[in-house]
C-alpha cells in the first residue's frame, strides 16, 4: 500500500510538472522575430542618430511544416532617426510586425562622419547587448551606411548573411582586407598597447575610378574602398582598413597598405603582389606571397624614442609568365627575390611611417613588445606609449624565398 | 537513528573540487584580476603555495582527531559553549554562501537568457533540486556530482584550448602588475579563492577511511589551484580590458568567444547548463553540512526534516537582493572580510588550541 501511494505521488508530481516543461510561458518562435543581418549607423539630424537595419525576409514556410527550412528571399532596409541605438530598435519594433533580433547580425556599418567624432558609445552598447555576437564585423563606410545597405545586392549569393561571411573570408586569399570582429575592436579601444582598426567599405562609383595603374607607384592599385575600377551589378565594395586613435577615426589604408599590415601582424595567408619585371622593363610580374615564418619584431627605446625592427620572411610563387622569365636559373630567382625584398621593404616602411607620423596610431600593436620591459603597470602607463608611437623609427628587413612558378619555370 | 553515509576518496575529491570550481564560475577570477592586474597569475601561484602549506598544517593537526570535524574539535578545545558558537558561525557561513550563489546565478540567468521570467521562478528552479538532493543524503549528492564533475572540469579545459587563438602572451606583463605590495602583501586577501577549504573541515566523519583525509585534501587543493590558474590565465591573455572593467560573468565572456569552424558558434548555453548542475551539487552539499551541524548542536535524531525550513530560509534570502550589482558588492565584502577570517584565522586557532590541549592531556 505504501509503495502504491508512493508511485501515485510520483506520477502526480510528474504530471503537475509537465505544464512547466512546455515553455509556453515565455516561448518565442522564430516567426515572431525579424533577424537583422546588418546594422547601419549614420549621423542624423539635430545631433541624432540615423539607424538602418538590413533585415532578412523569410519565405512563407512556417515552423509547423515538417522538415522544411526557411529560405532567405531578399533583405529589406528600414531606417529610423533616434537618440540612441536601443531607442531606435524600440521604435522599429513598434512599427513592424516582428521583434528585432540581433543574434544573426553579421556587420555593423558606421559612417565615416560619425567615426571622426568617436564610436565608443555605440561600440560599447553593442558589446553590452546579449544578442550581438562578438564575431560580428565592424565596417566604416565612406558613403552613408544607409546608402551602403540600400545598394547592397549580392550577385553570387541568394542568402544575404552568407555574403558578409564569404566576402570577409576573402582576407585569407586576397590580402586586401582583414577579419576584424566587434570583440577585437572593443578590446583595442581599451588597450594601452595598440589602437583599433576596422574594414573600409564604400559604394563603387565610376567617378572614383581615377587611378593610373601603369605608373610604378600604382602597380598594385593603391585603391581605397569604392575606387577599384570594377564594373558590376553589385555596387558595394569592401577594401582596405581604417586607423583609429582611441575611438576616433584618423586615417584610411589602401589595399597595398592593408597587405603590408597583414604581413607585419602575421595575418597574411595568401595575397598577390605585382612588382616591375626586373628582366623586362616593359612588363610586370605578379607573385603569390605568403608568410614563410612569423614576422619577428624587436623593439627598444633609444633615448626614449622607440626603435622598432621587423624581420619578415616571405615565400612566393611566380604566377605570371612570359618569355623573359626564366625561373630555372637560380641566379634569376635570387635577383627576383632581391627585387621583391626591396619592393616590400619600401612599401612596408612607407605604411609604418604613415601610421606613425600621419595617423599617430599604433594599429599593429608594437606596444606589446615593450610591456615585458616594465615591472609595474604604473611604469608602463608613464611611458604613454600611444602618444609616443609617433616618435618611432622603423627598420624593415624582408627576406623572401621565391620558390618557382606553378606549372612552368620557363616558356 | 540516522544512517551515516560514508564516501570513498574519489567521491570526496569530486565534492571538494565542485566547491572550488564553483568559485571560479562565480566571478572570483575577476576580483583577483582587479586587485592584482597583470600579476594575477603570479598572485595565484603565491596564494596557491600558501594554501597547500595551510592544508599540510591542517592535515597534521586533524591527524590527532580522526573521524571528527571542526565542531567536534571545538567542543574538545573549549567545551559545549565554544562548540555552539563555532557551529553557528559555520552554519551561517554555509547558508550565506549558498544564498549568494543561488541569487547570483539566478539573476545572471535572468539577464542573459530569461529576461521575461520572474526571478522567483528561477530561484525556485534552483531550490527544488537542491532540496531533493540534500534530503536524500550525502551519498546521492556525491553520486550526482560524480556524473557531472568530469564534464565541468572538461569544460574549463575546452575554454582554455578554445580561446587559445585569442591569447596575447605579452599581457602577462608587467610582471608585478599593480605593484609588489598589491601582488604579495595585499594580494594575500585573495586567499578567499580557496574558500572551499572550509568544506574540508567537516568531511572527516564521512570518509570510509580517515587515513584518506590527507590525500583528499592535497589532491583537492591542487586540482582547485590548477583550475583557478587556468581560468585567470585564459582571462588575462584573452582580454586586454579584464583588469580594468567590471563584468557580470567573466568566464561567460570567454564562452561567447568560442567558435569551432563556421557551424559551431554560441556554445555558451552548454557551459551554462553544466555550471547549473555544478551549482546544484555545490549548494546541496552546503545544505547537507548545515543540517548536520544543526543536528550536532541540538542533538536531534533525524536531520532530514530540516531541509524544508532551510530551503525556505535560502529561498527568502535569495530574494532579498534587488539586482545583481548589490549581490556582487556584498559577495566581495563577504569573501574578503568574513570568509577569510573564518577559514584562515578562526579555524587554525581552534585546531591549534585543541592540539595544545591534546598535548597537555597526553603529558598529564
Amino acid at each position: 500500500m505504501k509503495t502504491f501511494n508512493k508511485i501515485i505521488a510520483i506520477l502526480l508530481i510528474l504530471v503537475l510538472c509537465l505544464p512547466f516543461l512546455t515553455g509556453c510561458y515565455d516561448a518565442v518562435s522564430i516567426e515572431t522575430l525579424a533577424y537583422v543581418i546588418a546594422v547601419g549607423i549614420d549621423k542624423g539630424e539635430n545631433n541624432n542618430l540615423k539607424l538602418s537595419f538590413q533585415i532578412a525576409a523569410l519565405s512563407n514556410a512556417s515552423s509547423s511544416d515538417g522538415g522544411s527550412s526557411s529560405q532567405y528571399k531578399s533583405a529589406s532596409v528600414i531606417s529610423v532617426d533616434c537618440s540612441t541605438i536601443d531607442h531606435g530598435i524600440n521604435l522599429i519594433n513598434s512599427y513592424i510586425s516582428k521583434k528585432i533580433n540581433l543574434s544573426h547580425c553579421k556587420a555593423i556599418i558606421i559612417s565615416e562622419d560619425l567615426a571622426y567624432d568617436g564610436l565608443s558609445e555605440y561600440i560599447f552598447t553593442f558589446v553590452n547587448n546579449i544578442e550581438v555576437r562578438p564575431n560580428c564585423n565592424v565596417l566604416i563606410s565612406k558613403c552613408t551606411a544607409n546608402d551602403f545597405l540600400n545598394m547592397f545586392q549580392p550577385s553570387l549569393e541568394s542568402v544575404s548573411a552568407r555574403y558578409y561571411e564569404l566576402i570577409l573570408n576573402s582576407s585569407s586569399y586576397s590580402g586586401y582586407i582583414d577579419n576584424i570582429y566587434l570583440a577585437d575592436f572593443y578590446e583595442k579601444i581599451l588597450d594601452t598597447t595598440s589602437q583599433a582598426s576596422t574594414l573600409l567599405v564604400n559604394i563603387n562609383d565610376k567617378s572614383l575610378h581615377t587611378q593610373d595603374i601603369n605608373s610604378e607607384n600604382k602597380l598594385n592599385g593603391n585603391y581605397l574602398a569604392g575606387e577599384t575600377p570594377i564594373n558590376s551589378t553589385s555596387k558595394t565594395e569592401i577594401m582596405g582598413l581604417t586607423a583609429f586613435k582611441e575611438d576616433k577615426l584618423v586615417g584610411e589604408l589602401n589595399n597595398l597598405e592593408t597587405l603590408c599590415h597583414l604581413i607585419v601582424t602575421n595575418k597574411l595567408e595568401k595575397g598577390i603582389i605585382v612588382i616591375p619585371n626586373p628582366f623586362n622593363t616593359q612588363s610586370n610580374i605578379s607573385l603569390s606571397i605568403g608568410l614563410y615564418r612569423d614576422t619577428s619584431i624587436s623593439a627598444e627605446l633609444v633615448n626614449n624614442f622607440p626603435y622598432i625592427s621587423c624581420n619578415i620572411s616571405i615565400k612566393a610563387n611566380v604566377t605570371s609568365m612570359d618569355y623573359t622569365i626564366d625561373l630555372s636559373d637560380s641566379e634569376n630567382l635570387k635577383f627576383l627575390e632581391e627585387c621583391l625584398n626591396e619592393y616590400l621593404e619600401e612599401n612596408i616602411s612607407s605604411y609604418l611611417y604613415k601610421t606613425s607620423k600621419e595617423f599617430k596610431s599604433d594599429i599593429v600593436g608594437f606596444g606589446r613588445c615593450f610591456l615585458p620591459k616594465y615591472l609595474t603597470w604604473l611604469d608602463w602607463c608613464d611611458t604613454d606609449w600611444l602618444n609616443n608611437y609617433e616618435n618611432s623609427t622603423f627598420k624593415i628587413n624582408v627576406s623572401s624565398n621565391v620558390e618557382s612558378g606553378y606549372l612552368y619555370t620557363k616558356i | 537513528m540516522e544512517k551515516i553515509d560514508r564516501l570513498s576518496a574519489i567521491e570526496t575529491i569530486g565534492l571538494i573540487t565542485t566547491v572550488m570550481v564553483n568559485q571560479i564560475i562565480f566571478n572570483i577570477p575577476n576580483i583577483i584580476l582587479q586587485s592584482s592586474g597583470s600579476s594575477a597569475w603570479l598572485n595565484i601561484i603565491f596564494i596557491g603555495i600558501i594554501a597547500i602549506l595551510f592544508v599540510k598544517i591542517i592535515c597534521q593537526i586533524f591527524n590527532k582527531f580522526p573521524n571528527q570535524d571542526i565542531v567536534d574539535v571545538a567542543k574538545f578545545a573549549g567545551g559545549n559553549t565554544f562548540k555552539t558558537i563555532v557551529g553557528i558561525i559555520y552554519m551561517l557561513f554555509f547558508l550565506i554562501y549558498n544564498i549568494f550563489c543561488i541569487s547570483y546565478f539566478a539573476n545572471a540567468l535572468l539577464l542573459i537568457y530569461f529576461p521575461s521570467t520572474p526571478v522567483i521562478v528561477l530561484i525556485m528552479l534552483f531550490i527544488f533540486p537542491i532540496m531533493i538532493m540534500a534530503k536524500y543524503g550525502l551519498k546521492s549528492i556525491s553520486s550526482v556530482n560524480l556524473v557531472f564533475i568530469p564534464f565541468v572540469l572538461l569544460s574549463v579545459f575546452i575554454l582554455f584550448f578554445g580561446s587559445a587563438d585569442n591569447f596575447v602572451f605579452e599581457r602577462l606583463f608587467p610582471i608585478l602588475g599593480l605593484g609588489i605590495k598589491e601582488t604579495f602583501l595585499y594580494g594575500l586577501t585573495n586567499l578567499f579563492s580557496f574558500l572551499g577549504l572550509a568544506y574540508l573541515f567537516f568531511i572527516n566523519p564521512y570518509l570510509k577511511d580517515s587515513k584518506d583525509f590527507k590525500k583528499i585534501s592535497y589532491i583537492s587543493v591542487i586540482i582547485s589551484f590548477i583550475y583557478l590558474f587556468l581560468a585567470i590565465f585564459c582571462l588575462l591573455l584573452s582580454f586586454s580590458f579584464i583588469t580594468s572593467n567590471e563584468q557580470l560573468f567573466s568566464l561567460y565572456l570567454l564562452t561567447r568567444l568560442l567558435q569551432f569552424g563556421n557551424f559551431l558558434q554560441r556554445v555558451d548555453a552548454i557551459f551554462i547548463l553544466l555550471w547549473i548542475f555544478n551549482t546544484f551539487c555545490f549548494c546541496s552539499f552546503g545544505c547537507f553540512y548545515i543540517m548536520q551541524i544543526f543536528k550536532k548542536l541540538t542533538n536531534i535524531k533525524n536531520s532530514k526534516i530540516l531541509i524544508y525550513p532551510l530551503s525556505a530560509i535560502t529561498f527568502c534570502g535569495a530574494l532579498v537582493f534587488n539586482n545583481i550589482a548589490s549581490i556582487k558588492y556584498i559577495t566581495q565584502f563577504f569573501y574578503k572580510y568574513i570568509s577569510l577570517p573564518i577559514i584562515f584565522i578562526l579555524s587554525p586557532i581552534i585546531l591549534i588550541l585543541a592540539n595544545l590541549k591534546y598535548k597537555k592531556q597526553k603529558k598529564g
